[in-house]
């Protein structure tokens, strides 16, 4: 039997994830064992409510293979996402306690207790369900059962692991982090057999913690880091106020210059509402702000016509009338300004004779 | 409009848009970048039919000029010349059994002798000797170990290696004695002698390397030797005995000599002050040689390249070198005569450019052969393997599946073992050592570039298209909806001046809408035309995408498809769009009735031979984001203002952001580390080296000349005085809307007053006023009065408003159908009475040259000679077919001008059209002087650097072939590609400030390439933005134009553009083919008639 997923099962482990993201709605998401990357290149695509996507591992090397990947497109500069997102990656080890890692909503580890020494399980449960303690926590893991349907396999799925679980093996210990943590756990799992009885491929437990306990209170003062920031960025977003103030003015500059062009071409023709009409005002041009605000593009970025006069008032790109009820654009500046330098000094030239050259002969020197 | 145009600044730096186009962008995957790069590289590398380049190899250049800082450094690293003369030893390792490395051998040894041997009796003598003899002096201790060194040419070097490494900890004996340095100096006699009667042996002249060859020694080892002692490390010390020992003969002799010379002028450099390299741009003349402008190339950084423990390649290495037959060798040589491309005339004057040179601090860089056995087939699971084994290979590899580079010396053969997880097959990896490249070998150099772009990422740029920007410094127009982001265009690349990072200033224009949205404000404006409006407007153009940083070029719009339509994925499954962008990006698309964009990706065959998938690729209007500037925008002189405003920058502000990003890269650790991966190490400074400004032109007009002012401007004096040649303008007729009367009746008086001082005879024209101004009337009137009154010479129309197709057709009509010359004026430009003199006088000049006057000339001391320019104009669209303009000069004072266009399907030859037209022109040329051009310069615009080669190996045949045509006729031919898009600047450089430099500056080395002789001139001046001088490369040159001359025929040709009273930055005859072109493809759309073609008609 040929067992090949579609699609592929690293995909169908990161769709349960983008899913359960969807779901949940996690603010802040960290990704244990993030290798490559490739799980939080997903989810910064689909990142909902996320505001806060981190990944930890301690391979170092992994996660500069593909980090610059993360780095906001090109796009996301052109029209910045009202959400603000922050992107970290670590370089640490999930055995050791790190105190930026706490406060998660949702922390994954997809495919990363099988690397881990018997002991070190130990520790990493603690370690994450105890001391970091998030809302949610995802594990993935091989299930055993299943390998006897993966043609040619003989001991483990990878030779890096050190376990692989049998469903029951994995629930006991599941079971025992509910038990000890305060959590509820789900199991589940991607790559389903013909053959049922053996379960999943990856089995997955979603554990979620018990909502009326709260987060057991650190008592220790400040904890040193012990992990490694490697790389960090902010996307740009609309949270950012410069940014906001930018964009907000480009769309007003925008939709002003429109309305006036519009009224331009009618030549003053349109007699509207009394101060909803762009009207000329010595050589400059004044377009209601009302007006403005009816683009929807404007409104989008800011929904409260008082809360646009107040940060069109303080931005020096755009020009308020007295009462601030009118963007005053700049008249056509008189032509004529091309340069058609007058140069007097030019004189001299003119008059200077030719020197005598001396007759050149390029053949003569071409031989 | 074409007085509009007279008055449009040619030299305007064009924004440079278009140039940014491309399809397959640089990817992210840093290590299939390798992999690619890597793979283009050997294809290149392993194609037989290439003869080798004409390159001359670093390590042979002389070094004095070499403006590095890295330079100040070298005498604090003794090893330095050890580690260089290794890397080189190993090299020919593998000469023997495999072709390619015998070119690169072979070159390499080249190009050395010239100047190297002769320098040392020039100046070479006394002073400098304290640094060789220390050397000598170090070497002397370790003298004793060479084992048996007469082994043979290629095991020679690995004798010397040997003994370098025994020196080390060197011992630098400072007391220069007295006895030590005779022997130098006798061996240096001893070497003259023989080298002079081989020289006589040889008789045509040539190399040496082929002398050294002829005897049986092996030029690169006596390179290799020569460097050794250069850089003055022991290991060089014991070179120059080695020779004596080996074998007293002629040859190693030989070998001591050129390494001394070498020495000698290394020496004297350094204590000379080395030139312009100690200050950075003091700029010191190099004159103080007086050694001819012949060899002031100068050696590449990378000489530099200190190497701490290099292991001699082992004795035992499996690969014995064995000597490629001579016959071939010989064979070889005959292209490799070094490259004399520097001029000497004008004056030396500062000049700086992009580039900031590049140390190299690897010893070298090491290539190895991986087996897998038994064999395994997939590259994947080949990475794979090799990736577990990081802990022997390093971090730092460029891997291809088969051929392994790594900065990094391993065992001459390495087994390791892998299990293929698919069997459990455990599989036996080998790694044997194949060559030792130096640092800076083109090899290497894509594999620094990936590095680059790492470190461009490092920095915080983003890559859109080729380049890389600065979001955070974007430049917010709010008013056009746009973003102009600062950036760099960035590349390494070896020159003849060494290893460099070139870096370009650059912007990109992006917009805040979509297409989508740039659809719907289409649609608002004209909703009948929607569609054509839309092919207009969005094909050609660049869209970024929203889900990935790809660039993709418009090249159609599927109206029948919209994003509900289905697509094969790769796993052979159907999805949606919708689909698709929501499953993968988390992307809802909103508009489900869009269009869809059709990008065709160019046909590209994949590295290894595979053609890559070449289906369309349709995109998504809503997701994608166009670039560049909007072509309403474009003619919007007050928005272009707005914009050029932030593009143009000046030389200081361009050289500010040079410094900038060098500041950048030089606090980021992380980016040093990157760089230093390859051992690579930048210069803190801008290079600074020395130009020259080529003497100033004669004018001549009719009965004046003057000489050209500085300010390359001489509008005053052409309507002062005559021109060459007028023709008297009896019979012509003006054409109008009535609304235009009173503006045509103005310009016909002022015509009047003005034409007199000019030497113009103007009688009064046929006035045609039409009732209105559409393009029929226009048409019918000028089809009816040229029908009526065949005499007529010149119509004349004016036009009110911009309006391309009534222009087009007014063209069309008398360049095709009624051939007869004619002057299309916008009547906006008559609308300033103030401005009216000067502009009816640019027009009358503007129509003398229609009509077949000569307005002015310079000098050209060559007889029979003809000058032709060629230029293609690419519509687009690129639909239709490209135009190539053809100019050919008809008489010896350049001012009888002969021009044809032809037409070409997209896969079309440009060379076919190009014979015709060759042809016609010097069937003309004989009708008008009688007999037939000696010498012909082709100036070839458009000519990337990619097709040199097939140009040089396709088009020039064909051209010579062409001269056959007639009996007995064999022209001297000088082909020179001119490229204006380059990313080469040029400054000025006075008091450590930069400028712009004076029209004229000529830069032909240290930039320069290494393949051709080529150099860098800016002909105009500069009134805005930075200098981007034009690029020569002589491709061919049978006339034997000295640099000096091609140089000034270049400058001289730069001035003879009759529509602007001063130089350009192309030669005359590539700028009116480029007219022509432009033409004939935007307007005409056919070959214009035959009848005009000894007429500027289309200026």
């Amino acid at each position: 039997m040929d067992v090949r997923f579609s699609p592929p099962l690293f995909m169908q482990r990161y769709q349960f994830v983008i899913e359960f993201v969807k779901k949940f709605a996690p603010r802040k998401v960290m990704d244990v064992g993030c290798a490559d990357c490739s799980l939080l290149s997903k989810l910064k695509f689909h990142r909902h409510c996320v505001e806060l996507l981190a990944g930890v591992d301690i391979d170092c090397a992994a996660i500069r293979q593909r980090m610059h990947a993360l780095a906001p497109l090109t796009c996301d500069y052109l029209q910045p996402a009202s959400r603000p997102l922050t992107i970290e990656l670590y370089q640490g080890s999930v055995t050791e306690r790190e105190p930026c890692t706490r406060g998660f909503d949702l922390v994954t580890c997809i495919e990363l207790i099988e690397h881990l020494e018997p002991w070190e399980v130990e520790r990493f449960s603690d370690v994450v369900f105890g001391y970091m303690a998030p809302r949610a926590v995802i594990v993935s893991t091989p299930n055993a059962e299943f390998n006897t349907l993966l043609p040619g396999l003989t001991g483990f799925r990878h030779k890096d692991h050190k376990f692989e679980w049998s469903r029951a093996e994995f629930n006991t210990w599941a079971l025992g982090i509910c038990w000890r943590y305060g959590y509820t756990v789900d199991f589940t799992g991607v790559g389903e057999a013909q053959d049922s009885s053996v379960g999943f491929c990856s089995q997955i437990g979603v554990f979620q913690r018990h909502p009326e306990l709260n987060v057991p209170v650190n008592n220790t003062p400040v904890e040193a880091t012990v992990y490694r920031l490697l790389y960090k960025v902010v996307y740009p977003s609309l949270q950012d106020n410069n940014i906001f103030h930018r964009t907000l003015v480009s769309e007003v500059i925008y939709r002003a210059e429109c309305l006036r062009r519009a009224w331009e071409e009618e030549e003053e023709e349109e007699e509207g509402v009394a101060g909803q009409t762009v009207y000329r005002c010595g050589r400059s041009v004044h377009v209601p702000l009302l007006r403005v605000w009816a683009c929807p593009r404007v409104q989008a970025l800011c929904a409260d016509l008082h809360h646009l006069q107040e940060v069109l008032l303080g931005d020096s790109r755009v020009q308020l009338d007295a009462n601030g009820g009118a963007v005053v654009l700049p008249g056509d500046e008189q032509e004529g300004e091309e340069e058609e330098e007058e140069d007097c000094g030019r004189e001299e030239f003119a008059m200077r004779p030719a020197k005598c050259n001396i007759e050149e002969d390029w053949d003569a020197e071409i031989g | 409009m074409t007085t509009l145009r007279i008055l449009t600044l040619y030299s305007k730096k064009q924004v440079n848009e278009k140039s940014k186009f491309q399809g397959n962008a640089a990817q992210a995957v840093v290590e299939e970048n390798y992999l690619q790069v890597f793979r283009r590289e050997q294809r290149l590398k392993m194609d037989p039919s290439k003869p080798p380049f004409p390159r001359l190899p670093g390590p042979t250049r002389l070094p004095w000029l070499q403006p590095s800082g890295g330079r100040g450094v070298l005498a604090d690293r003794p090893p330095l010349g050890r580690a260089r003369g290794l890397a080189v030893a190993a090299d020919r390792l593998t000469a023997g059994g495999d072709g390619v490395s015998v070119t690169s051998a072979v070159q390499r040894g080249r190009g050395a002798p010239g100047p190297a041997v002769e320098p040392a009796v020039g100046f070479g003598r006394g002073a400098p000797l304290s640094v060789g003899g220390r050397g000598l002096a170090a070497a002397r201790g370790v003298l004793g170990s060479p084992p048996e060194p007469v082994v043979g040419k290629g095991r020679g070097m690995m004798v010397v290696a040997q003994p370098a490494e025994c020196a080390v900890p060197p011992q630098p004996s400072p007391a220069v004695e007295v006895p030590e340095k005779v022997p130098i100096l006798q061996a240096k006699k001893e070497s003259d002698a023989p080298l002079k009667t081989l020289k006589d042996v040889s008789g045509e002249g040539s190399s040496l390397v082929s002398m050294f060859r002829g005897m049986g020694v092996d030029p690169m080892e006596s390179w290799a030797r020569g460097r050794g002692l250069m850089g003055r490390g022991p290991g060089g010390g014991s070179t120059v005995d080695t020779p004596p020992r080996v074998g007293p003969v002629g040859p190693p002799s030989v070998g001591t000599g050129r390494a001394l010379s070498l020495d000698l002028i290394h020496s004297g450099q350094s204590l000379l002050g080395r030139g312009v390299s100690g200050v950075g741009r003091a700029s010191i003349s190099p004159v103080g040689f007086s050694r001819g402008p012949a060899v002031p190339a100068p050696a590449p950084t990378p000489t530099s390249a200190p190497p701490h423990g290099a292991t001699p390649v082992s004795k035992d290495a499996p690969v014995t070198p064995e000597h490629p037959p001579t016959t071939t060798e010989l064979k070889m040589e005959a292209a490799l005569e070094p490259l004399k491309k520097a001029g000497t005339k004008g004056c030396p004057v500062a000049v700086g450019s992009n580039y900031i040179s590049i140390l190299c601090r690897n010893e070298a860089v090491f290539q190895y052969h991986v087996t897998f056995t038994p064999n395994v087939e997939s590259l994947s699971m080949r990475f794979g393997m090799m990736r577990e084994h990081r802990s022997t290979t390093g971090e730092v590899v460029a891997f291809d599946g088969s051929i392994l580079y790594l900065p990094k010396r391993l065992d001459e053969v390495v087994h390791l073992k892998a299990e293929r997880k698919t069997d459990n097959q455990e599989i036996a990896i080998k790694i044997q050592m194949t060559k030792v490249l130096p640092p800076y070998s083109d090899l290497c150099i894509p594999f620094y570039n990936v590095v680059l772009r790492r470190v461009m990422k490092i920095l915080g740029l983003k890559l859109v298209g080729r380049n890389h920007y600065d979001p955070q410094s974007a430049i917010v127009l709010g008013k056009h909806r746009l973003q102009v982001w600062p950036g760099y265009s960035t590349c390494i690349k070896r020159t003849d001046g060494g290893l460099y990072l070139a870096v370009d200033v650059s912007h990109k224009v992006l917009r805040n809408d979509s297409v989508l949205d740039v659809m719907n404000v289409i649609y608002q404006q004209s909703r009948e035309s929607f569609q054509d409006e839309c092919t207009k407007g969005l094909i050609g153009g660049i869209v970024i995408t929203r889900y990935n940083n790809r660039t993709y070029r418009v090249d159609d719009i599927e109206w029948s498809k919209s994003p509900k339509d289905t697509f094969t994925m790769a796993n052979g499954s159907e999805t949606t769009f919708i689909e698709y962008y929501r499953k993968n990006y988390g992307i809802t698309i909103k508009e489900l009735d869009q269009p869809m964009l059709v990008h065709r990706p160019k046909e590209r065959s994949q590295p290894g031979g595979k053609q890559v998938i070449t289906g369309e690729i349709l995109l998504i209007p809503e997701l994608s984001f166009m670039t560049g500037i909007p072509e309403k925008m474009r003619k919007d002189f007050k928005a272009m203002k707005d914009l050029t405003m932030h593009i143009n920058v000046s030389a200081e502000q361009h050289t500010q952001s040079i410094k900038q990003l060098l500041r950048n890269m030089s606090t980021s650790q992380e980016a040093l580390t990157e760089l230093d991966r390859w051992g690579l190490q930048l210069s803190s400074n801008i290079l600074v080296t020395q130009g020259r400004t080529l003497p100033m032109e004669t004018i001549c007009l009719q009965s004046a000349s003057f000489v050209s002012p500085v300010s390359v401007d001489w509008s005053r004096e052409v309507v002062r005085d005559s021109a060459i040649s007028c023709i008297p303008l009896c019979c012509w007729a003006i054409f109008y809307p009535r609304r235009a009367a009173e503006q045509a009746e103005e310009l016909v008086a002022t015509f009047g007053k003005v034409a007199g001082p000019m030497g113009l005879r103007l009688d009064r024209p046929i006035r045609v006023e039409m009732r209105d101004d559409r393009t029929e009337t226009y048409v019918k009137s000028i089809h009816s009065q040229l029908a009526s009154e065949p005499n007529v010479q010149l119509v004349v129309c004016i036009l009110t408003g911009n309006r391309e197709d009534l222009y087009s057709a007014i063209k069309k009509l008398c360049c095709v159908q009624n051939p007869c010359p004619s002057q299309a004026i916008n009547v906006r430009t008559l609308s300033q009475p103030q401005k009216l003199r000067s502009i009816a006088q640019k027009i009358l000049l503007q129509i003398n040259c229609k009509l077949g006057g000569e307005l002015w000339t310079v000098n050209v001391p060559l007889k029979h000679l003809m000058v032709i320019g060629v230029d293609v104009h690419h519509d687009t669209s690129k639909k239709s077919r490209s135009v190539m303009g053809f100019v050919a000069s008809l008489n010896s004072l350049l001012t009888k001008w002969y021009s044809r266009v032809t037409f070409q399907m997209p896969n079309e030859e440009i060379i076919n059209g190009f014979r015709v037209c060759l042809l016609a022109a010097l069937q003309k040329y004989y009708e008008v002087n009688h007999t037939f051009p000696e010498k012909i310069v082709i100036y070839r615009d458009g000519v990337s650097d990619g097709q040199l080669k097939t140009v040089e190996h396709y088009e020039i045949p064909q051209i010579l072939k062409c001269f056959e045509t007639f009996p007995d006729y064999e022209p001297k031919l000088t082909f020179i590609v001119v490229q204006k898009r380059i990313s080469t600047t040029l400054y000025s450089c006075v008091a450590d400030r930069f400028g712009t430099p004076p029209p004229g500056t000529v830069l032909d080395h240290t930039v320069t390439n290494r393949d051709w002789v080529d150099f860098y001139l800016m002909a105009h001046s500069i009134r805005q933005g930075c200098a981007i001088p034009t690029h020569y490369i002589s491709i061919y040159n049978t006339a034997n134009l000295t640099p000096d001359h091609l140089q000034r025929l270049t400058f001289k040709m730069c001035h003879l553009y009759w529509n602007w009273p001063g130089t350009i930055r192309v030669p005359a005859p590539c700028k009116y083919a480029h007219k022509l072109a432009f033409l004939s493809g935007q307007y005409l759309h056919s070959e214009p008639a035959l009848q005009l073609a000894d007429k500027l008609y289309f200026l």
